[in-house]
């Protein structure tokens, strides 16, 4: 049966299953619930006051909206409003006064509908010391200064120090969110949302001429539309749901041009142009069901099926007049991607302590996109090659099965292996497949400790690696590329959940990964990551209570590289990430009128990049982070709470890929100057918390 | 037999909303606005029901108890109106099933009779607990919650799900992390580092990209692939474009890290030596950079600032007719 005719039989098979339970009858005629508070009326509880943040930086804002100095006002609130008859509405506001904010409103009559809308906005604040010479940041056309002179470097470029500008690189996100879910009969539901986003500013980009490039303010004015509506049933034994999702991409900007600052290598090259994200649409339509066969047996599957399409109009090979260009071989890519994914699964409790779950899934990435041959121009510089474009397909199939058996009532085991399929075209390897098995045991000693340990091996190994004939230039033959690659895998997970007592609890969380690329050469040699975090919490008394967290993480790996024609590596390399972190927690409800709470957490990173054997290394990338808050609750009357708060955090951080790069530091990169971030922020918070 | 794309893509859809007909149809007109199917409570030898529901229940658990619950009045649960509430049915019952026994006075100094109870610490099994939820709640969220990890460990609803608080802090973005948290230590620790998606700023939670009550995408995605995932806030990277990059458009994992990074933008691997773990052709992509490039030496840029994406900065796919070596 092919899969096509598996995805019909599906289809047809699990919405017309229904079946219907058994009504309890109790008499409840003498259940008056009079001591019921149920909520009715209104309520509005708004907060209002003003904060303060003592420094500017973009990495402490980085989403908060806290990102520079002064003050701001506090605005949150909520709203209630409940009816006898179900009817229901809430408000809710938070951080009005900061540019990442949000408001929403919802109600309906619970059992029937409901309504949502709400309104978001998300700042992304990229960097607050970058600088640059080009005016028009956020258009889609940079120009120079007229004082402006050439350089073949940038230190030549004479007059740049006097024309930097300091260059705001964030944006920021809007989104509007409108729906509906409604219950018009039971076992039913419907609902509709629809959102539109819109993400305006500026972000970086490199631009280059041959081999000077510059650090360009790319715009930002991106708005997606996205709807879904989907009806549900539910019974008995049969869930199902069918969905459609859709989602339009829409960018105000189809490119964007910026002037040379370098003396041209080529005749005409004196401006640049780059394409930027084309409009492009989704379009889905999802199918699931679940379905209990037997009292301890559920069958569930998924099937979804897509096209995203993208056929904005190209633009010219170059904006080099100066240069002679064959046609375009056609308007537009009239590109499209077909998608389909299909997953079944079903769990099975063969007995109260035996359990076995079976899946298959499904996917596929069908690029129908048209290939043709494309005369293209080097970085509006001069011809190259002509190239034909590879729109890449691939599809997966996987399949699992995992049975868990309880010896005892504490001792339960777990086990089960999985199998991964992949075929690609237009890549090196034509098909990949991965085995893995695994096993866990788990321990639960009652209300005092609980113990899990779980080991995977998988095995990943493919067809014969060829050279792909459409890459080019070609590569080494030695290179295997990681996604690609042979690999074995290892991994092991360690989770202990103590509770000496009912008031004290301590967790560990350990976890490993080995990865060996046994067949590889050139590329990704191995890879291994550890982490380990353990956390207690501590209810001292009914008022106090302490929590702490550790933790350790290590991510390292080993790869080697040669150029085209060199029989065996001519290097290697290594890079080795390291984070630690440690917070602690504590409260202390004093009374009814007065509460306080203190948080800190302290995390610090280390990057180490190795080339074996280089005469010169690189220094340890580093960030060290402290964060400490405050806060005080105070309720004089029961309408009435006073909050304060106080946030210090300090970040230090050395990047040496950012650190004293500035603007001329690079000959053949005009840089934004951007460095690694560094801040010591105090934020204050002083508000009055009153209910309506 | 061998049916082409939108034929099938057609019959599918024709068929699920067919039999999505017949059982619309098959509901009876009584059902309408009915409640809907709950656990069995009393078998005539079935432990018996309180005398006077809630009223018996509140008698005792009020804020001064030990266990308070009247916070569930501000709650979508104590809706009478509504007839799929608890109580729009048996009340506090519904769920903790038959209090009789649990509402009898004992002596002085002997415990309750033992009743339903929920949570991490109940002595009733998940699966168990479980049901009672899953007799209103197994909806269109939760199709594929039996099977699922963490119904396969036991995790009963009421270890995230507090229902007898105004505000359930797993439904509010600003603490649902902290609730994942208490299980998934390592993920807090990975929202630590310099480079993170928003979720210690409170503007993004778990759920944004997980569907935590079962899914059938790996790591319990909501979307029915990785990359479908990311694309609902980064649809600007969907394309298809003109110049694809084939480990973009396969698997957004293969340079990103999803949860937090140590090197910038969520990447697993500073650049170059990212790309040169894939590129290997003559001339600069396998050339060794060495700290000699670092300001000081001779200032390379194919090491600092962006590295390779200085010029290669369309890394995400181009369509430019120009862009073959994503540099347009």
């Amino acid at each position: 049966m092919n899969r096509h005719i598996a995805l019909l039989l599906t289809a047809i098979l699990l919405p017309a299953m229904r079946t219907e339970a058994e009504e309890p009858e109790v008499d409840t005629s003498k259940w008056p619930c009079k001591f019921c508070e149920f909520e009715e009326g209104s309520s509005f509880t708004p907060e209002l006051g003003v904060g303060h943040v003592s420094e500017d930086s973009a990495k402490f804002g980085e989403y908060n909206g806290l990102d520079e100095q002064g003050a701001y006002a506090v605005a949150n609130a909520e709203a209630r409003y409940r009816k006898e008859d179900g009817r229901w509405l809430d408000l809710s506001a938070v951080d009005l006064g900061l540019d990442s904010r949000f408001f929403g409103v919802e109600g309906g009559k619970q059992g029937r509908y409901e309504l949502h809308l709400g309104y978001k906005e998300l700042q992304h604040n990229l960097g607050g010391t970058a600088m640059s010479p080009f005016l028009g940041a956020g258009s889609s056309s940079l120009t120079l200064p007229a004082s402006w002179v050439d350089g073949a470097t940038t230190g030549d470029m004479s007059g740049l120090t006097a024309s930097l500008q300091r260059l705001d690189l964030e944006t920021g996100r809007r989104i509007f969110d409108l729906g509906g879910s409604f219950t018009p009969v039971t076992h039913w539901a419907f609902a509709v949302n629809v959102r539109h986003e819109e993400k305006d500013g500026t972000r970086g980009i490199g631009g280059s001429f041959m081999f000077n490039d510059s650090q360009l303010p790319m715009p930002v004015h991106y708005e997606t539309d996205q709807f879904d509506a989907s009806a549900a049933y539910s019974a008995g034994r049969l869930q199902a749901r069918i969905a459609y999702h859709g989602s339009i991409f829409r960018n105000d900007d189809d490119a964007f041009t910026w002037a040379n600052p370098y003396i041209p290598l080529d005749a005409g090259a004196d401006a640049g142009q780059i394409a930027l994200a084309p409009d492009n649409q989704f379009h889905q339509l999802i199918l699931s069901a679940g379905y209990r066969l037997a009292e301890r047996t559920q069958l569930s599957a998924d099937v979804a099926i897509g096209q995203m399409t993208q056929d904005e109009a190209f633009l010219p090979y170059t904006i080099n007049a100066s240069l002679v260009t064959q046609p375009l071989p056609r308007g537009s890519l009239d590109g499209k991607v077909e998608t389909l994914s299909g997953k079944m699964k079903i769990s099975t409790a063969l007995a109260p302590t035996f359990r076995v779950n079976a899946s298959l899934s499904y996917d596929e990435r069908n690029n129908q996109t048209p290939q043709d041959v494309y005369d293209w121009i080097r970085t509006d510089s001069g011809p190259a090659a002509p190239r034909v474009n590879l729109p890449y397909s691939f599809s997966r199939s996987a399949a699992g099965i995992d049975a868990a058996l309880a010896l005892t009532p504490n001792l339960r085991i777990h086990a089960g292996c999985n199998y991964d399929e992949y075929h690609r075209d237009l890549q090196e390897v034509e098909s990949t497949n991965e085995g893995a098995c695994w096993g866990k045991a788990n321990l639960d000693a009652g209300d005092l400790a609980n113990l899990s340990f779980m080991w995977t091996y998988s095995q990943r190994t493919g067809s014969a690696y060829l050279p792909n004939p459409d890459g080019t230039p070609a590569q080494n033959p030695l290179m295997r590329l990681y996604n690609l690659a042979d690999r074995d895998r290892n991994e092991a997970k360690l989770r202990v959940d103590l509770t000496p007592a009912a008031a004290f609890n301590v967790g560990l969380d350990v976890r490993a990964t080995w990865d060996d690329y046994f067949s590889s050469t050139v590329g990704l040699l191995d890879g291994n990551s550890w982490s380990a975090a353990a956390d207690c919490g501590w209810a001292i008394s009914e008022k106090v209570s302490a929590s702490c967290y550790v933790s350790h993480d290590l991510v390292k790996s080993r790869q080697a590289n040669a150029e085209l024609l060199a029989p065996t590596p001519l290097w290697f390399g290594s890079n080795h990430d390291e984070t630690d972190s440690i917070g602690a927690g504590f409260k202390y409800g004093a009374s009814e009128k007065f509460d306080l709470g203190v948080d800190y957490s302290y995390s610090r990173t280390t990057g180490e990049v190795a080339i074996k054997n280089a005469v010169e290394g690189f220094p340890d990338l580093a960030t060290r982070m402290n964060s400490a808050r405050l806060y005080v609750h105070y309720t004089p009357r029961k309408n009435l709470t006073l909050r304060f708060s106080w946030w210090n955090e300090s970040y230090r951080s050395e990047d040496w890929a950012l650190d004293d790069v500035l603007p001329t530091t690079i000959d053949n990169v005009l840089a934004f100057g951007q460095q690694g971030p560094d801040y010591d922020v105090n934020v204050f918070a002083l508000s009055g918390r009153f209910e309506f | 037999m061998e049916l082409n794309r939108p034929v099938t893509i057609f019959l599918a859809m024709l068929a699920f909303a067919g039999g999505m007909v017949v059982a619309w149809a098959q509901t009876p007109e009584s059902s309408q606005q009915a409640a809907p199917e709950m656990p069995q409570p009393a078998a005539p030898e079935a432990p018996a029901f309180t005398k006077r529901g809630a009223d018996t229940c509140l008698r005792c658990h009020d804020e001064s108890s030990k266990f308070p619950v009247l916070a569930i009045f501000k709650t979508k649960h104590a809706q009478p109106a509504d007839p799929r509430s608890p109580f729009g049915k048996l009340q506090c019952e519904t769920c903790h099933g038959p209090g009789g026994h649990h509402a009898e006075e004992v002596p002085e100094g002997e415990k309750q009779a033992p009743i339903r109870t929920f949570g991490a610490r109940s002595s009733i099994p998940a699966h168990e607990q479980n049901q009672v939820c899953l007799g209103c709640h197994q909806d269109k969220a939760r199709i594929a919650w039996k099977g699922s990890p963490h119904a396969g460990n036991d995790v009963p609803c009421a270890a995230c799900h507090k229902v007898h608080a105004e505000h359930d802090a797993v439904l509010t973005v600003a603490t649902q992390p902290d609730v994942c948290y208490a299980c998934h230590k390592v993920q807090r620790a990975e929202f630590e580092k310099p480079s993170v998606h928003p979720v210690r700023f409170a503007q993004m939670q778990c759920s944004s990209c997980h569907e935590v009550h079962g899914s059938m995408t790996e790591h319990l995605l909501n979307k029915p692939t990785l990359n479908e995932t990311c694309y609902s806030c980064h649809a600007e990277k969907r394309g298809p474009h003109l110049w694809e990059h084939a480990p973009v458009a396969e698997n957004c994992s293969n340079c990103h890290t999803p949860h937090g990074s140590v090197q910038p933008t969520l990447l697993v691997k500073r650049a170059p030596l990212l790309c040169q773990q894939c590129h290997s052709q003559s001339g600069h992509p396998s050339v060794a950079r060495t700290g000699a490039g670092l300001p000081g030496g001779t200032p390379s840029a194919f090491l600092l600032n962006g590295a390779c994406m200085n010029c290669h900065s369309q890394v995400h796919g181009s369509n430019d007719p120009s862009g073959v070596k994503l540099m347009r």
